[in-house]
């Protein structure tokens, strides 16, 4: 490689890396735990929850719905989800259609009684959790994050270049802790860099896919759902009292996937659906699909079912970017790995933040020292 | 100042990047099989991901000099 090519490469992976190593470190950092975000809820939930009637029949969701917005006096609904192994169900309701995540109310209740089921609090987590998504600065936030991640994303195509010119004298795993201490740890940026490589590459362009979920929502909005919200243009999105049964639109739309299973219903006017829609969203039942939602469009004050739509690329590629960041696909030991990852990149983080601080020479200078530490007997090739 | 590569000691590209490339595809392998199913899969995931950590562990105990 010609020496000035090089001395570009090292501009790259410098500039890339010193702008974003911090906020890198905060996301590795607190994504440590993020990664045992269910183990660590569940050991934190001391009392066992039961169901009130546990084999009694279940209340309809208008019901629920009902009770949910007693409780919240001028409040909207706008998601409802449901539990997997219990008769739960989950209503998100916000002092308007587009309430900000932050001004949203969230409770859960037993389908059984209609009490409400206790929730796990858990503010420390809450907050590592914000922190890690927009460091409580919203869409701003999330972009901004999503802007270093594609900085990273830069400084590891760089490492991989600056990696060959380092390791032309050596062999693959090489660490030389005899020689100085600067030596040492150039061995170890180098080794542990190329080594999480993979999986770094991946858990960082999701981590930027997962920031533009917004963008990619009011993308999927214009495209993929516009033509539905024509001929409403003279209507407001309707009012709780307006909206036709929830129970039977969940039915409409429960009929025309059965091979699908419910998730959640995104109530009109918010991010996942139009104004004038419940959208009930289904996910498939094989692992790959569980991931992969599809919306069906019921009419919110006719009840009459509209249309099934599936998910452009966009979104799909949004749905998959979830479990490929947060490493929670495929049990404890691949969460475990996951976090043995993101310590060896905490180690390449702060190997690179050293050997940037304690630099003197230029680039070129440094791979001839790197060669000549390895091989004293040779002299220089330049 | 050309930087000539063909000195004697110099390694080619290829086995630079042999052992970096062999690492990334089996994280790769274990980054998509978990998607894929449970299972079989999922043991698939724990060997291909576990890949790097063990090459970690193993340069680390028996590379370092």
């Amino acid at each position: 490689m010609q020496q000035r090519t090089i001395r570009v490469w090292s501009g790259i992976h410098k500039w890339t890396s010193l702008i974003c190593t911090a906020f890198i470190l905060m996301l590795c950092i607190t994504g440590l735990p993020l990664i045992f975000h269910d183990e660590i809820d569940e050991a934190l939930d001391t009392q066992q929850w039961q169901p009130a009637n546990p084999n009694g029949e279940l209340l309809p969701l208008d019901r629920i719905l009902s009770i949910a917005l007693e409780s919240q006096p001028g409040g909207t609904p706008l998601f409802m989800s449901f539990d997997k192994e219990r008769p739960v169900v989950n209503v998100t309701t916000g002092p308007s259609p587009d309430a900000a995540a932050g001004d949203m109310h969230f409770a859960s209740y037993d389908r059984t009684s209609g009490e409400t089921v206790p929730a796990h609090e858990n503010g420390v987590m809450d907050f590592i959790l914000q922190l890690h998504t927009d460091m409580f600065l919203g869409l701003p936030g999330m972009l901004f994050l999503g802007a270093m991640g594609v900085l990273l994303f830069l400084a590891i195509v760089s490492g991989v270049v600056l990696y060959a010119p380092f390791m032309r004298k050596l062999d693959f795993g090489t660490v030389r802790k005899s020689k100085t201490r600067r030596i040492k740890w150039l061995d170890y940026h180098n080794l542990l860099g190329v080594i999480t490589i993979a999986w770094l590459a991946v858990v960082t362009l999701t981590g930027v896919v997962n920031t533009l979920s917004t963008p990619i929502l009011d993308t999927w909005r214009e495209q993929s759902l516009a033509d539905l919200a024509q001929g409403y243009d003279d209507q407001s999105v309707p009012d709780p009292g307006e909206m036709a049964s929830l129970d039977s639109a969940v039915n409409e739309a429960v009929k025309a996937a059965p091979d699908k299973t419910l998730q959640f219903v995104a109530f009109p006017g918010g991010m996942w659906s139009t104004d004038f829609h419940y959208a009930v969203f289904l996910h498939g039942n094989t692992s790959l699909t569980q991931h992969l939602i599809t919306p069906a469009l019921i009419n919110a004050r006719t009840g009459e079912f509209t249309a099934m739509r599936e998910m452009p690329w966009y979104v799909k590629t949004l749905a998959l970017s979830g479990p490929l960041h947060f490493g929670d696909y495929g049990g404890l030991p691949l969460k475990i790995l996951w976090a043995v990852l993101d310590v060896l990149t905490i180690v390449v983080l702060g190997s690179g933040l050293y050997l940037w601080a304690s630099r003197r020479r230029p680039v070129t200078s440094e791979i001839r020292d790197s060669r000549e530490a390895n091989s004293p007997s040779l002299t220089a090739t330049s | 100042m050309s930087h000539k590569n063909t000195t004697r000691n110099h390694r080619s590209l290829w086995r630079i990047f042999a052992a970096p490339i062999w690492i990334a595809l089996a994280s790769l392998i274990g980054l998509a099989s978990a998607l894929m199913g449970e299972g079989i899969w999922n043991l698939l995931s724990w060997v291909g991901l576990g890949v790097p950590a063990l090459v970690t562990a193993y340069t680390l105990h028996y590379r370092a000099r």
